[in-house]
């Protein structure tokens, strides 16, 4: 008798986890089929940063308005929406939403300027970064930005 | 702060120079390798993406209508509105649809250095692992200091006149600052009016974005329309043609 219970009880358990199992991965399947599909044909969002090896097939995306992922900047938040078509972009719309915190904030530690007329080149030694609109085209070579860090070196 | 080191690094990019250059504390070892690898490739990056210069960027795909819904990245959709945000709020004087046609590279380089720096170098300066960092993109530059720190940025403003002297001298903890300019930029930038002219702008902000955006709408708005714009809300130095500093 004690053996016939436990013979019963050992069946129920393996059942029992037999099912539990399938429902488990059946579920995730069903999940995840259903957040692939969701994302494909509704879309909501378009974003192609880091897409994982399984998705990295060119998904074709049909003719719509897809709206991507809001961002935060100093003028309001904007959100970019592309509209599609042929798999193309065609037109890029902006839209932007007010955002409180968009003020400029005041430049922490920041002294008043100091210019040429009290002796700045005496001072320049211990200068470590140069802000100026020659650079872009003749590299920092020869510039002050340089000289001051050879002096620095 | 006698004891701490100031180290530089240069890192070429995007066909420009950029200046790394970070203060370690008093006692502490920091090996920057990683560190400045790590910003060489994402700068990298961003300028396949974004060069106006590659076929094959983003950017380029974009502008000939080619750009694949895929490669619509979450990067590109913050570029694009950064830069319609811009030609707003500057009233148009800095405009990345120029002749029609989308460029935002006035505004990617700024962006990359301001990204960069709170990507990389800014969790360095919360964990006290540095006590100050900067980056500086061909003059333009994004700088912060730690919060225990007594350390300050000495930030020099080029002259136009003569590129060897500076016109005036900032101290910065974090921060950012741009410079624009006329006489080296070939002249792209259109100017809305002939009053107040402007050979170079410089504008400080807590983010480089801000500061690179307003710098280059200042050359194109002259002084006058450029403060009524701005209202003051920036520090700038601003020179106007003979030389004299009309606004700081």
């Amino acid at each position: 008798m004690k053996k016939i219970t436990q013979a019963c009880l050992a069946l129920i358990v393996t059942v029992a986890i037999v099912i539990d199992g399938y429902l488990l991965f059946f579920k995730n399947r069903s999940g995840t089929v259903q957040t692939v599909l969701s994302s494909a044909s509704s879309s909501s969002t378009v974003s192609a940063t880091s897409q994982s090896s399984a998705t990295s097939k060119r998904q074709s995306y049909q003719n719509g308005t897809y709206t991507g992922k809001a961002t935060a900047t100093r003028w309001g938040d904007v959100q970019v929406q592309a509209v599609i078509k042929a798999g193309k972009i065609t037109t890029v719309n902006v839209l932007k939403y007010p955002n409180e915190n968009a003020h400029d904030k005041e430049v922490n530690s920041q002294a008043l300027p100091v210019y040429k007329s009290e002796t700045l080149t005496k001072q320049s030694a211990k200068i470590q970064l140069v802000s100026g609109a020659s650079e872009t085209y003749k590299g920092f070579k020869g510039s002050l930005q340089d000289a001051l860090d050879q002096a620095e070196a | 702060m006698t004891n701490s080191k100031l180290l530089t690094h240069h890192i070429k990019a995007m066909g420009m120079p950029f200046l790394v250059k970070i203060v370690v504390p008093v006692g502490r070892n920091f090996r920057a390798e990683r560190l400045l690898q790590e910003l060489t490739q994402y700068l990298q990056r961003i300028d396949r993406d974004f060069s106006p210069f590659r076929p094959s960027s983003l950017v380029c795909q974009f502008q000939r209508g080619e750009l694949a819904a895929m490669d619509f990245t979450s990067e590109f959709q913050e570029v694009y509105g950064i830069a319609s945000q811009a030609q707003k709020i500057t009233g148009g004087a800095f405009d990345p649809f120029f002749d029609g046609t989308y460029d935002p590279t006035g505004i990617v380089k700024g962006w990359a250095i301001q990204r960069a720096f709170t990507r990389y170098l800014q969790p360095l300066l919360t964990n006290e692992t540095l006590a100050a960092a900067a980056i500086n993109g061909a003059g333009d530059m994004q700088v912060g200091i730690s919060e225990t720190t007594d350390f300050r940025w000495q930030v020099g403003v080029e002259d136009p006149q003569d590129r060897q002297q500076l016109l005036a001298r900032y101290q910065l903890g974090n921060g950012a600052m741009a410079t624009s300019g006329t006489s080296q930029h070939g002249e792209h930038i259109v100017r809305q009016g002939s009053q107040c002219q402007l050979q170079q702008a410089t504008v400080l902000a807590d983010e480089l974005i801000t500061a690179d955006v307003w710098a280059t709408a200042a050359i194109a708005l002259g002084a006058a329309r450029f403060n009524r714009l701005t209202n003051n809300q920036f520090s700038t130095i601003l020179v106007d043609q003979t030389d004299r500093i009309v606004h700081e």
